[in-house]
């Protein structure tokens, strides 16, 4: 489904990624995971539109995506939720969500496909909030569920679990069970291996932008 | 619908009462340029970008075009469209290539470049040098006319602004406001977004500087002062953003400069500072009114 092959970056003096090559398959749940500053929020965002890499290919679904603009990825069908929650601000939940829905569908049906979603995920109770009320565990479901509802088929989620307590952290977790259910392919970065147990179907280390291990 | 039929009905009164007198109708139209230069504003602003330098969008083309009707009615025509085409592209290019705090400063220097430089555009006609600091003439169209054709334009303009708002490319443009990097994420194309907004904004203004032509018969380097790029950031300032009251406030303002400089000429100016000085405070009091009342409104 997604192949990268020999992706580098630089800043600098300084290489993010070293020849970094990998492939995800059809409902595959990839874990990437490393210390800070290995390269994997780099990666993700290569692939995502949102960076440049200085090296290497990028293809989803046997066509090439290496340059395309963030908004041309995603109408690929890579969506993206970014590590620190970036909503939209002066918009409800509800609203948040149902944005990533207009993309290809009218405003009325974009607005019934979010209420369902949330009622899929048990979060209706947050549809009429205003996005900066929202608490930090909050603000992680709607990151993930508007990058859910861009109509992706493979997610990248960015360090899902960080800065979250132990109870958010098991709640988002079920979410992210649910979201494999329904055999959406994934790639996700951890600080630690073992939270994403049982949701990934591979681990693969990234240790100074280099990848070093694979099981 | 209701809730448009409601808002515009005050605006449909005000025109409807002050159509009675020479002078009135005359304030009013004075009154429909800023609103629709506030309008204009308000578009751009949707999407995150706050012009310091929308004089440049009102007077531009009408400059051009003013400049063209010494030569000939349909020298005119072409040179508005020109102009119209060239405002647009020149302030897509900003939005497009600067960070929002860039965008603020960079509208604001160049629109005062422009300021400065439009005097020394001169050129000799027949023996008759035109241009300069005096401008050049526009034909006038009768005042009860021009009443109706503001009027309907203001109308119009605020009835797109609030069908944008609330339609897929107005959550768009409202998510651009908020976030440009989380809107790519989501797949919203930003320069299509950015460059409708910036149309839209080009529409409202460039109505407004030609009911400006029409209302004054004549168009000097004076339509790219300070005073017309600051006002909508004012109007919408006092009205918390709200489009109704930054209508209001903007009819409020003219008249209010009226009473002011007939006390002492230059007196709004001072008032312009202080206002500008205090932004940030009346910004913030203003945006905490105006949430509760948008709320209380829903």
């Amino acid at each position: 489904m997604l192949k990268v092959s020999g992706l580098m970056k630089r800043l600098d003096s300084i290489v993010l990624l070293r020849d970094v090559s990998f492939e995800v398959e059809k409902e595959e749940v990839m874990c990437l995971y490393g210390p800070n500053g290995s390269g994997k929020s780099t990666l993700l965002r290569i692939i995502a539109g949102l960076d440049r890499a200085d090296e290497g290919h990028i293809f989803f679904r046997e066509r090439e995506i290496t340059g395309l603009k963030s908004w041309e990825v995603v109408e690929n069908g890579i969506a993206y939720a970014f590590q620190i929650p970036r909503p939209f601000k002066s918009l409800s939940f509800h609203e948040n969500l149902a944005i990533a829905c207009m993309r290809y569908m009218n405003i009325k049906n974009a607005f019934k496909r979010a209420e369902k979603t949330a009622e899929e995920f048990e979060v209706s109770y947050l549809l009429e909030r205003r996005s900066d009320t929202l608490s930090q565990g909050e603000l992680k479901i709607l990151e993930i569920l508007r990058a859910y509802l861009t109509g992706g088929e493979l997610f990248l989620l960015d360090e899902p679990f960080a800065s979250l307590d132990v109870d958010n952290a098991r709640f988002l977790k079920e979410k992210l069970h649910t979201l494999r259910e329904k055999g959406c392919s994934m790639i996700i970065t951890s600080h630690r291996k073992k939270i994403l147990e049982g949701i990934a179907d591979r681990f693969i280390l990234l240790k100074e932008g280099r990848m070093h291990a694979e099981n | 619908m209701k809730k448009i039929i409601t808002e515009t009905s005050p605006i449909i009164i005000i025109s409807a009462v002050l159509y009675t007198s020479p002078y009135s109708s005359w304030l009013f139209v004075l009154m429909t340029i800023y609103a629709l230069l506030t309008i204009s504003w308000l578009f751009m602003r949707m999407t995150g970008r706050i012009s310091m330098g929308h004089s440049f969008l009102l007077g531009f083309p009408v400059f051009l075009a003013s400049a063209g009707y010494s030569i000939s009615p349909d020298v005119s025509a072409q040179l508005f469209l020109a102009g119209c085409f060239l405002s647009f592209t020149i302030f897509y290019i900003f939005s497009e290539f600067t960070g929002r705090t860039a965008f603020v400063f960079l509208t604001l220097v160049f629109s005062i470049l422009i300021w400065i430089v439009s005097p020394k555009f001169a050129f000799e006609i027949n023996g008759y040098i035109l241009g300069g600091e005096v401008g050049f003439n526009f034909p006038v169209i009768p005042q009860k006319m021009l009443h109706i054709i503001a009027g309907a334009s203001l109308i119009s303009l605020f009835v797109l602004h609030r069908v944008v708002e609330s339609s897929r490319i107005g959550y768009f443009m409202r998510a651009i406001g908020d976030d440009e990097t989380a809107s790519k994420a989501v797949g919203i194309d930003l320069r299509k977004t950015k460059a409708l907004s910036v149309f839209l904004s080009g529409v409202s203004a460039w109505s407004a500087g030609l009911i400006y032509a029409f209302e004054f018969g004549h168009v000097s380097p004076e339509i790219f002062s300070i005073e017309f790029s600051v006002f909508p950031f004012i109007a919408s300032l006092l009205a918390s953003g709200n489009p109704l009251f930054s209508v209001f406030s903007s009819f409020a303002l003219v008249y209010l400069s009226k009473v002011l400089n007939s006390f002492y000429p230059g007196l709004m100016g001072i008032f312009y500072s202080i206002v500008l000085i205090l932004s940030p405070k009346i910004g913030r009091w203003a945006y905490v009114k105006g949430k509760r009342l948008d709320e209380k409104i829903r």
